[in-house]
């Protein structure tokens, strides 16, 4: 089932269209990552998909209904479609980290006390607890991200959008949001959409991909179908991942036969070990 | 903005901020009031005494930041004692310029002491608030209290984009430097110029981005924020009880033994 879709979209700024005729869809309670070359419109896309930019002309559709624009149908949206901005800096406005988390939750007008729980909670999900009254601004890059995903999770939307939070992040880093990512996709049910330039990550926890490119939808598909065309892929300034390019080398260059659509290591290693018992 | 750093680490950084306000803005009151130079004196004394005994502040650094409004005291001071008169009787010292005397007189050294002495006292109840109450709490104060929020809420992303930009602005000027952006003068003023207005234009793309982002949260026109609930820290109520009326009897005492 799709729990957020767009039919027909289009978006321009002024008389740029960063978006045309785009239909996409994303699976409730699935890892849907967005590929695409700076300037595709993976953050124009994710910006009208919680009403913060309103389409030139299409529709998005939350759980099967058109949304609507008016204030209070907004705030709805927005509590259930979250988004985690690139830049944490431009999401953290408050000095104090709790404070911060609250935000969300307090705009829910909920009691005090579900608000502080729900802050905490949050705050230990991310593994930011123990630095909840530290100032914002001593914070290091990868804990302001951790604080700015723990600002979304406190509102408990369906769905929660992340503008490539591997970016400016160390190896270390980039697993540890990873796994974050699949424990909320997997714990709470929630559709987790991000964008990513990091392609080796996308076959290790992706369940499905979108190829976009100058605004508009090239392929859909798992990472297998994805990485079975690399021509596709780099005809759109995108690439394999490394170990799906050594596969593809082996297979096209080397004629052995391996599936070179495999691009995490536990899939490429089947493949090799498939080739070397034979 | 070492003393953003100096609040949090002060042993009363969680201490309710309430306790605190209200401790050094009585303080600073009877200070003043009080106009005595013993009062100031004792106010100064008990305010360090709580910064570097209770709030293990490190000494050095406390009496490195009294230094910045000694220097200017001083230099205040210097004008306040110095009378002019066409009267050389009063003064302990003067210089003679043409029919008039520049000097010291008995008042004027009076009134520098008591001035000065005040001044100091006033000012480190203020150093006190601010070296042990970080700026969020006061923020949560002030929320609480009659201010408007807006302006608590400018107050506060204000205090936040600072940070932003300065490191924004430190990256400029090092990209601008290792670029010999800084080699002489005339190139110096040029990049200067450069840095200011891109770092204007930067301030107005983060206010447009910072929207988008408190939109996406569910921004509707008020920030409204849960801060942590604080410890009553009962030594310290004891300690600022006790001073307050010790030093309240003494300003009384002194008043009536004037008359």
């Amino acid at each position: 089932m799709n729990i957020i879709e767009t039919k027909n979209l289009s978006y321009k700024y002024d008389d740029t269209t960063a978006l045309s005729d785009i239909s996409i869809s994303f699976e409730k309670g699935k890892i849907t990552t967005l590929l695409g070359a700076n300037g595709a419109g993976k953050s124009t896309l994710f910006l009208t998909l919680n009403g913060i930019l309103k389409p030139t002309s299409g529709t998005v559709q939350f759980m099967g209904k058109d949304i609507g624009y008016s204030k209070k149908e907004l705030k709805l949206l927005r509590q259930n479609v979250g988004i985690v901005f690139q830049n944490p800096d431009d999401q953290l406005f408050s000095s104090s980290v709790f404070s911060d988390v609250s935000f969300g939750a307090m705009n829910l007008n909920l009691p005090r006390e579900e608000v502080k729980e729900r802050t905490y909670d949050a705050l230990k999900r991310v593994g930011m607890y123990t630095l909840r009254d530290r100032p914002t601004h001593a914070l290091s890059f990868g804990q302001k991200k951790r604080v700015a995903i723990a600002g979304v999770l406190v509102m408990k939307p369906k769905v929660i959008i992340l503008d490539e939070p591997t970016a400016g992040l160390d190896p270390m880093g980039v697993s540890e949001i990873m796994h974050l990512l699949q424990n909320i996709c997997r714990n709470d049910h929630a559709t987790i959409i991000l964008s990513t330039h990091d392609i080796d990550v996308v076959p290790i926890y992706s369940d499905f991909v979108h190829v976009i490119h100058n605004g508009g939808l090239i392929s859909s598909g798992t990472p297998d179908e994805i990485f079975s065309d690399p021509d596709l892929l780099r005809q759109h300034n995108l690439r394999l991942p490394r170990i799906a390019h050594l596969l593809e080398i082996l297979n096209k260059h080397d004629s052995f036969d391996v599936d070179f659509s495999k691009g995490a290591i536990s899939g490429a290693r089947q493949e090799l070990l498939k080739l070397l018992k034979r | 903005m070492i003393i953003d750093k100096l609040a949090y680490n002060s042993r009363l950084s969680k201490t309710a901020p309430t306790e605190k306000v209200i401790f050094a803005i009585t303080s600073m009151i009877i200070c003043i009031i009080s106009n005595s130079i013993l009062v100031s004196f004792i106010t100064i004394l008990a305010m360090l005494f709580i910064i570097i005994h209770i709030g293990k502040t490190n000494i050095k650094t406390v009496f490195n930041l009294m230094t910045v409004p000694l220097f200017f005291l001083i230099f205040g001071c210097m004008a306040i004692i110095i009378s002019i008169s066409t009267d050389k009787s009063e003064m302990i010292l003067y210089i003679k310029l043409g029919k008039i005397f520049l000097g010291v007189t008995k008042y004027s050294i009076f009134s520098v002491a008591i001035t000065f002495t005040k001044s100091l006292g006033a000012v480190s109840c203020m150093y006190f608030l601010s070296l042990t109450t970080p700026v969020n709490d006061i923020f949560s104060l002030l929320r609480k209290s009659i201010i408007p929020d807006f302006i608590v809420e400018i107050a506060e992303l204000i205090y936040r984009y600072i940070f932003v930009l300065l490191d924004v602005c430190e990256k400029i000027h090092l990209s601008q430097d290792s670029r010999l952006g800084y080699v002489n003068l005339k190139t110096g003023y040029r990049s200067t110029v450069l840095l200011v207005s891109n770092l204007f234009i930067r301030s107005m793309n983060q206010a447009e981005k910072t929207f988008t982002a408190l939109s996406a949260r569910g921004y509707d026109g008020s920030i409204n924020l849960l801060s942590e609930k604080h410890k009553h820290n009962k030594p310290f109520i004891l300690f600022g009880l006790t001073y307050i009326f010790g030093v309240t009897a003494l300003t009384v005492f002194l008043k009536a033994g004037i008359k």
